[in-house]
Order: structure tokens, then sequence, then C-alpha cells
């Protein structure tokens, strides 16, 4: 924002002001006057400024306008560094993004809803340029105007003591004019999000994961990104689907024409029928001691004339009724003559009919054989085709792995900053392609681990004294077979294992598995290798019995099968199912809650299938395992869903599969099994935290809160107010400092904000949540993001309460001094 | 669009199985044009046979019946009246037992019909011992559900809109989202 001047007031606008100033009683020479009249003006609305009481509130308004200005100095480099790199990508978005969340929730908390109203925006434009609802350069002339509506209304602030909605009226009637509906779109979020928050209730661990669950596959935006050679090559092998319709219909009409020969051969043979009978009453006496006494069937009509045209053309009967047909036909035939048809009687007329039909009904045969065969062809080469184009369906959703890699290195690099060389980052496999829903289910997780592992290599080395040991390497490796992929990543440090929960959590609901292993002691580090299917939609499978019931286990989940031999000690004991050599093992009828039968009577082989979970191995036991299938998955309803169910698929019978997700049931099992234990280790923990408090002399220690914020503004007002209560207090301004203070300062208490640069809170939550050292401490979301959604996975992440900006100061203060006891 | 009229046997044969059903819908949707269709079809109901006595079903919300299937996918933890699920149209479906699910006790053989029932995208399979014909109930026809009958139990009242000639009528709008919620709450309670 450009510094008022009073100097380029005019005579008349002096003036207009010194009468302004005469009416509020205010000193209109006073340089300061100018901002505490603007304080005066505002203070009706800082009643939601709640932690602003106790602070001088022309000193606050000050700090405000100051950082706001900052802010759009920020965001205008930002747009400019937009404009040049043209992607959306750019690390610029993601900053401006951060910057508007700022003063959205900082303009909204002093009470500048207009203020407010355009930052919202601004988040809004950039989430529909992601989404690909509007275009990048639409997005980024939307954005401009809003960074433009932001320094006018600021300006008015400055110049006019009050916030001017002007600015915000005339960027919505902009935003008309680029046919830009952003509150429908802000609206539409809103319901999006509440749809999908609204489910959970009161229903406990399992409610609450199956809620997580719904969430977790929410479906992707109404458009995605597409790769335009996907496209191109759907359209390609569409067109050479349809090139094939006109083979189809052509080998269509040729097994029509087929059938029609055939059905006129079969008449004329049937034509034939009534003229035999005749004629097998007249000479059925005789011909029944021919037949007789040559020893063909009485029964056959077609038997004894022929019988009859071999004694009439000197033929005698062969070996075998067949062998004696073909030569005296064959024979009549050459000899027969229409002209001379008076030479024949009427007996070989009627065996050359027959002839004559049979060879015809022998011919359609063939041809129908024919066109049935080229029939069946095409169709093949249709059904090919189909699963060509629906493989390229699959690939439109698809994105190469470097999208990832990239997220993942931009992330490492704002994180290190200045430290970059320590951090070695290396990645192959990024041509690999993967679906984009499942891509972005994996960001975060990965994110979270990638993030513990540098907090771990570069920031908390430093109390163990091995900084500058060595250089923390990061490794990504991506490769896929068949319709399986895998990642591997590995890291030079050992990281703890809490940092990988998520990924755990998300690769299993991904019908994948997960494997760690810890590099030598020299090497040191270990490898996370993630499987899991390449699509969502097409399950790869085994197909198993459980009592009378077939369902179907991922592959990717399989580590191996074993066959268990009830007789041991015989030479083939690699099958034998060892179970000492499984930490644990199931009955996948019990794993699906059913009554269990006597599985293992009169069985001599038990199978079953070798998982790893994150510990030791275990074995889930089947009763027959059928084969390996490939079918289209469908996912469940709500409300028929079921811990480890998600999904079915329906084999050529039309019957249902359901698609079990082995590790979702055996934690839910795990669960179930430890809940009364974990509920005692729990009593006892809470006994112990609150008994903590009571030992130490209350007044005698101030207790030292960490706030971390981005805003100048919020960090300054918390602080006034936890000051006041007589707390001690530390500030960071980002992620990164966030965990410098927390092994610097050791705080008993951490105010924590979400959206904040180089780690946000969710980052910093689950690094906090990996060490060890941070177990007593108390955590705090103060944050402007009020859906649930968000609230959800904050508690989930270790948060212990929850309050959303503005919060009104009462409820800040009584939430701290519950969390810590007093 | 093909013509309501005038088809021939031929033109019948040519068509594809979609053509033929879709045409058959239409003609099937055809009516004397002085009636008022839809409330008439709101009052048509479908008997069904339980275990104790009838039941009728609203004939707009049953979009098929068919023979069950020889068997049911069997899903972990549902209802005890809940047979299991079926694929319906590419679309898998839970099936219940009608009879134990309003009386409790009972269980329907497989060789009787399932209703494929439908409700404001809540498609459900009913699972009836048998169908009978189907009937024209007026409103003012029936009787309270609070009407002392023996024929169901009070537990289920909630989805009976009345009763008729000892029958309960049955509350589609009711009966459809209260299967649905408890076969969900079924998964977190067991």
């Amino acid at each position: 924002m450009s510094a008022f001047n009073h100097d380029e007031l005019s005579a008349e606008d002096l003036e207009v002001l010194r009468a302004f100033h005469a009416m509020e009683g205010l000193a209109p020479d006073d340089p300061l006057s100018e901002v505490t009249m603007q304080a005066n003006s505002l203070s009706h609305q800082l009643t939601t400024t709640e932690f602003s009481t106790t602070a001088s509130e022309d000193d606050m308004l000050v700090l405000f306008t100051t950082e706001a200005d900052e802010d759009i100095t920020a965001m205008r480099s930002a747009l400019q560094q937009l404009e040049q790199d043209d992607r959306l990508d750019s690390p610029s978005l993601k900053a401006l993004k951060r910057t508007a969340h700022k003063v959205a929730g900082t303009a909204a908390a002093i009470g500048c809803d207009s203020m407010s109203a355009v930052a919202h925006y601004m988040e809004t434009i950039i989430k529909m340029m992601e989404d690909g609802t509007i275009v990048y350069l639409t997005g980024l002339i939307a954005l401009v105007h809003a960074v433009r509506a932001l320094e006018s209304t600021l300006q008015s602030i400055a110049t006019l003591g009050y916030e001017s909605k002007n600015p915000l009226l005339e960027l919505e009637e902009e935003y008309k004019a680029l046919d830009i509906d952003v509150q429908a779109a802000q609206a539409a979020h809103s319901v999006y999000i509440s749809k999908y928050s609204s489910s959970e209730g009161a229903g406990g661990t399992l409610l609450r994961m199956a809620s997580r669950d719904m969430v977790d596959t929410l479906p992707l935006p109404p458009s995605m990104r597409v790769d335009l050679q996907h496209i191109n090559k759907l359209l390609e092998h569409t067109e050479k689907l349809i090139e094939l319709d006109t083979p189809l219909e052509n080998a269509q009409k040729q097994v029509d024409a087929a059938l029609n020969e055939l059905h006129t051969a079969q008449a004329r043979l049937r034509r034939l029928e009534p003229l035999l009978s005749s004629l097998s009453v007249s000479l059925n006496t005789s011909a029944d001691a021919m037949v007789a006494s040559a020893g063909y069937a009485s029964s056959s009509l077609f038997t004894r004339i022929l019988y009859e045209t071999a004694q009439g053309t000197g033929h005698m009967r062969q070996t075998t009724a067949n062998a004696l047909l073909q030569p005296a036909l064959i024979q009549d035939s050459a000899l027969w003559d229409e002209m001379e048809i008076d030479r024949f009687t009427e007996t070989n007329v009627l065996a050359q009919s027959l002839t004559e039909a049979i060879t015809d009904v022998a011919t359609a045969t063939s041809h129908l054989r024919q066109a049935l065969a080229h029939l069946n062809a095409i169709v093949g080469q249709q059904v090919s085709q189909a699963n060509v184009v629906h493989d390229d369906a699959l690939l439109l959703r698809s994105a190469p792995f470097s999208t990832l890699v990239t997220r993942l290195k931009q992330a490492i690099e704002m994180m290190v900053g200045a430290q970059k060389e320590r951090v070695q980052f290396e990645a192959s496999g990024e041509t690999i392609e993967i679906d984009q829903e499942m891509l972005e289910m994996l960001a975060s997780p990965l994110l979270e681990l990638v993030h513990s592992s540098v907090a771990e290599g570069l920031f908390f080395a430093k109390e163990s004294g091995r900084e500058d040991e060595q250089r923390l390497r990061i490794q990504l490796n991506a490769h896929a077979v068949s319709n399986e992929v895998t990642i591997e990543i590995g890291f030079s440090v050992a990281v703890s294992p809490g940092a990988a929960v998520a990924l755990y959590e998300t690769v299993y609901r991904l019908y994948g598995s997960i494997s760690l292993q810890e590099h030598s002691e020299e090497e040191m580090g270990m490898t996370l290798s993630l499987r899991f299917p390449r699509s969502q939609r097409i399950i790869q499978g085994l197909l198993v019995r459980v009592d009378r019931q077939c369902v179907i286990v991922p592959v990717s989940q399989v580590q191996r099968i074993h066959y268990n031999k009830q007789q041991t000690g015989k030479a083939d004991s690699q099958y034998v199912y060892q179970e000492t050599f499984f930490a644990e093992w199931y009955h996948l009828t019990t794993l699906l809650g059913f009554v269990a039968e006597n599985h293992f009577t009169g069985k001599t082989v038990r199978p079953a299938l070798a998982l790893q979970l994150d510990g030791p191995q275990i074995a889930v036991e089947v009763d027959e395992l059928i084969g390996e299938v490939e079918l289209v998955m469908k996912p469940l309803a709500a409300h028929l869903c079921r811990p480890g169910i998600a999904s079915t698929a329906i084999d050529g019978s039309g019957n249902v599969l359901l698609v079990v997700n082995l590790p979702e049931m055996i934690k839910l099992r795990k669960t179930h099994q430890h809940a009364g234990e974990i509920a005692r280790e729990a009593g006892t923990l809470n006994n112990q935290e609150a008994s903590t408090p009571v030992a130490q002399p209350i007044g005698l220690v101030r207790r030292k809160i960490l706030v971390a914020d981005d805003s100048v503004y919020m960090r300054r007002s918390v602080n006034l107010t936890l000051n006041h209560e007589g707390y001690d207090v530390v500030e960071a301004e980002d992620g990164i400092q966030t965990l410098e203070q927390l092994s610097n300062e050791s705080p008993d208490l951490l105010v924590l904000d979400i959206e904040m640069p180089n780690l946000n809170g969710y980052d910093v939550l689950n690094i906090i949540r990996s060490q060890r050292r941070f177990t007593g401490l108390k955590i705090v979301l103060l944050t402007s993001r009020s859906s649930e959604k968000h609230r959800r996975r904050g508690m989930e992440l270790g948060a212990h309460a929850y309050l959303t900006k503005p919060c009104p100061q009462d409820v800040l203060l009584e939430t701290i001094r519950s969390l810590l006891a007093e | 669009m093909l013509p309501l009229y005038g088809l021939s046997a031929h033109d019948l044969e040519q068509m594809s199985d979609d053509e033929f059903w879709n045409y058959a819908r239409e003609r099937a949707s055809v009516v004397s044009p002085n009636a008022s269709r839809e409330e008439d079809y709101q009052d048509h109901y479908l008997e069904c046979d339980l275990s104790r006595g009838n039941c009728l079903i609203p004939l707009e919300a049953i979009v098929e019946v068919v023979p069950p299937p020889h068997r049911f996918a069997l899903l972990p933890a549902t209802p005890t009246w809940m047979r299991g699920i079926v694929v319906w149209r590419g679309e898998t479906i839970a099936v219940i037992d009608l009879d134990k699910y309003l009386y409790g006790i009972g269980a329907t053989p497989f060789d009787g019909m399932l209703l494929v029932a439908n409700y404001a995208d809540l498609t459900v399979g009913l699972l009836v011992p048998g169908v009978g014909l189907t009937t024209t109930v007026r409103f003012e026809q029936m009787k309270p559900s609070t009407w002392p009958s023996m024929f169901y139990t009070p537990m289920r009242a909630g989805v009976v809109r009345g009763v008729y000639a000892e029958a309960p009528v049955l509350d589609v709008s009711a009966l459809l989202p209260d299967v649905v919620q408890q076969i969900g709450m079924a998964a977190h309670y067991g």
C-alpha cells in the first residue's frame, strides 16, 4: 500500500477532513490521529476481535494495516511470478493461497468483513483453478482484480477511516463479467464438505473409522486434469472400436444368410419326407425282408431308400452303413441325367432328390459354421478393442508419478530452505501412470513421512550431536508390473514409526500392503515398500472360499500362499504350514464375523494367505483357494459398508463377491481384542497426567505457551491475552520455527495455526506425534478452518482442542486452563 | 423414440433387448387420457403373503418382482432379518426377510419372491413367501395403524401406514429409510 500523503490533498479536501475531525473531536494535524480515527471508526467492528481487549486498539490496527500491506505486496509478487510460470503447480500459487487465507482470517478477526470476503474469494478462485473449473488465465485475471480490491479496501481504511464495501461490490461485478460464480462455488464447496462430514455421530471408534473412510473416498471434484495424449489415444481406439461395427454387421448378415440357406435346405429335406413315407408303405414288405437280411434298421426310411438305390445301381452294402451310402450315391449321381428321366424309377428320383437335399444341408451347415467363426472372430476383436478403450478410459484418470515426486521435492525444498545441500533427493520411475485419486490420497501421508524424516535428519539431529555428520538421503522409486504398482521410499535416517501411521492406513485403504526394511548398521536408515493396485476400478485378486461363500482377497495384500498339511514331517515340508513361523494367524470366517463351522474336518490341506502388516508376519487361513480373478470392482452403498469391506465384484454368474481388506479387518479385530487393555492403560495415563499439575505449586510456576501463527496480528493478540493471564509466551511464524521453538523452549502448551508456510499445522502435528519427547505437550489448534473435516483431522493427529477464529478470549483461556489442569 | 403403435411381430423381433423393453414400458404407460394415472397408481397395492397373513405394499414403490437367487452373498454384522446382498441391475442391494423384519420371527423360504422396492434413491430387496393380486385401497378405507391387530408387532408400527382388511398397509417412505438406517447402524453396533 502506498503511504498516505497529506500533501496530495487539495485545500478543499483538507477542509472537509478538518470538519470531520472536528466532529469526531480529533486533532487534525496530529500524524497519529489518522490511525486513531481509523481505530475509533472500526472500534464498533472490533467486537469480534476478542483478543484485543487487553491491547491498545490503535496499536493493533496499525499492526493489522501494516501486515495487510505486506501481505498484499507479497500477493502482487506472487501474481507476477504466476504470470511467468503459467502452471498450476507453481509454488507461487500455494504461497498466494496461504497469504489469502491469512488475510481472510486476520481481517475477519479485526472486523474488516469486506477484506476478509475478498481474500476468501481469492482462496475460492485458486481452488477453482486447481479443480479446472476455470482456466488458468481467467483465474489469474480474477486474482489480479481481487488484489486490487484488497488494496482499495485497505486504502479506504487508511483514507476514510472505515472499510469501504465498494471494492468488494465492484469485484463481484467484474467476476460476473468474467462469468465466474464465485459465491456458487463457495456454496458448492460448503455443501460438498458438509455432506461428507455430517455423517459422523456418537458412534465411538468404529463409527469414526467409517466416517473417515467416507471422507477419504470422496469423489473427485467434477473435473480433473487430463493428459491430451491420453485423450487422443482414447479417441483413436474408440474410432477403431466403431470401425468394427461394419465388419460385425457384415458378419451378422453372413450368419443370417447362412441360417436362411440352412432353413431352405432343411425345408427341402422336410418336403421329401411325405414322399418317402408313401413310398415306404408300398415297399414295406419287400424292403423289410431285404433290410432284415442286410441287417439295417427298419425304422430308417433313408437307409431303406439308399439300400434300394444301391440295389438298383448294382452296388452292394459295404462294411458299414456309411461306407455303403457314400459310394452308392456318388455313383448314382454320376449316372443321373434329367433328360432321360424315364429310364429311372421313382425310387431313383427320390434318392437323387434326397442326395441333393442332404448335400444342401451339409453345404449350408458348413457355411453357417464359417459365418459363425467369422462372427466370433469379429466379436473377439470388438471385445479386445473394448478392453483397450476401457484401459484408455482408466488411463484418463491417471497422472505420472512425477506429479507426486515434484510435490515431495518442493515440500522438502521449502522445509530445508538454506540447508538445501544437506538433503539429497533422488527419484526414478517418474513416468509410471497412477490413478490421480490414488496419487492424491498418497500425497498427504507421504508428505508427512518426508517432513518427519527431514525433521529427524536435520532439526532434531542437533540434540543427538550428529548434525553435519552426513547428508539426509531420500530415495523414491516407482515401478509397475501388470495391474500393480510398487513405490519404494528410502531414508538414510530411521524415521519414527509414528510418522508412517497415516501412510499405512492409506495404503491399506487402497487394497495394498506396505513392508518396512531396515538398512544395515553401516548404511543406517530404512526403506518402505508400498504395493497397491494401479487402479481402484479393477481388482486383481485371489478368489477364496470361506464356508459356502466366495470372497476376493486383493493380490497386492498377499505376500505368499502357504499350505498346511496335517501330516507333517514329510519330504515336501516346505509346504507345511508352520504356525510358529507366523506371529498371528486367523481364519477368514472369524475375521468376517460369520459363524465358524468346523473348517478342518476331513481336510488335508489348508491354504493360508501370508500378510505383512506394520509388524510381524500374519497368516489368514481360508477353506479353499479357488484361483485368481480380475474383475470390475464396485463400491458398496454407505449403509452396506463394513470395516474392511467397502467394495464388491460380480462374477460371470451374477454372484456378488465381497472384496475384503484383510489388514483393516485384522486391525479391527486387534482393536476389539485389546480394547480392555487400552482402556485400562488410558485410565492410568490420565490419572498420571491429572496428578502432574497438582504436584506443582500453582502460582509459583509460570506455564510457557508457544503461539504458532503466520499472522503477526494474531500472534500479537494471543500473546497479549495470554501474557495478561500470567503465561510466558513464545512465538513462531511458521512450521519450522515452531519445531525449533519446541526443541529450544520446551513449552507446556502449543497454540497452533493450520495454514502456515514451510510446514503447516498438520505437518507439525505429525512430527510432534512421532517424537516421544513431546508426549506431555498439550496442543490447541486455533484456525479459521471451521469444517468438520479439518477438525476431525486435527484431533486424529493428536490435537487436544480445536478452536476456530475468531475465538472468544474466554473460550481460549478456559480451554488452556483445563488442558493445563489449573 | 419408437412409435407406440403399428409395430408388427417382425418389427418386435428386430428390436434389441433395450429397445424392446423401452417400447414395452412406453406401452405400459399408455392409459386413458381421462384417468388421472398417478393418483390411481398411488392407490394400487400388491398383496404379499406373510406368515401372519397378508400385507399391502404400494405398487408405485415396487420396481420389479423376481424369483430370488439361489444364494445371497452374506455381509458381516447385519440385522438378523437381513438375508444378504444381491446384484440388481448392476447395483448391489440388501435383501431383507420382510416377515422377520415385521414380526421378528419366521424365515421366508427361498422359493418365495423378491420384490425390489425403491424410494428416494434407496433400493432394497424385500423377500416374501409369495405375492398375490393387486388391489386398490383409498386412504379413507384404511383404519389407523393403531387399530388393534394381531398381525403386526408394535415394534414396526412406524412403517405401517394403516390397516385394510386385517392387512397392514406398509409405508415405504418409512420402511426403506428404517431398513437402510438399521443396516448401517448394525455395522457399528452389531
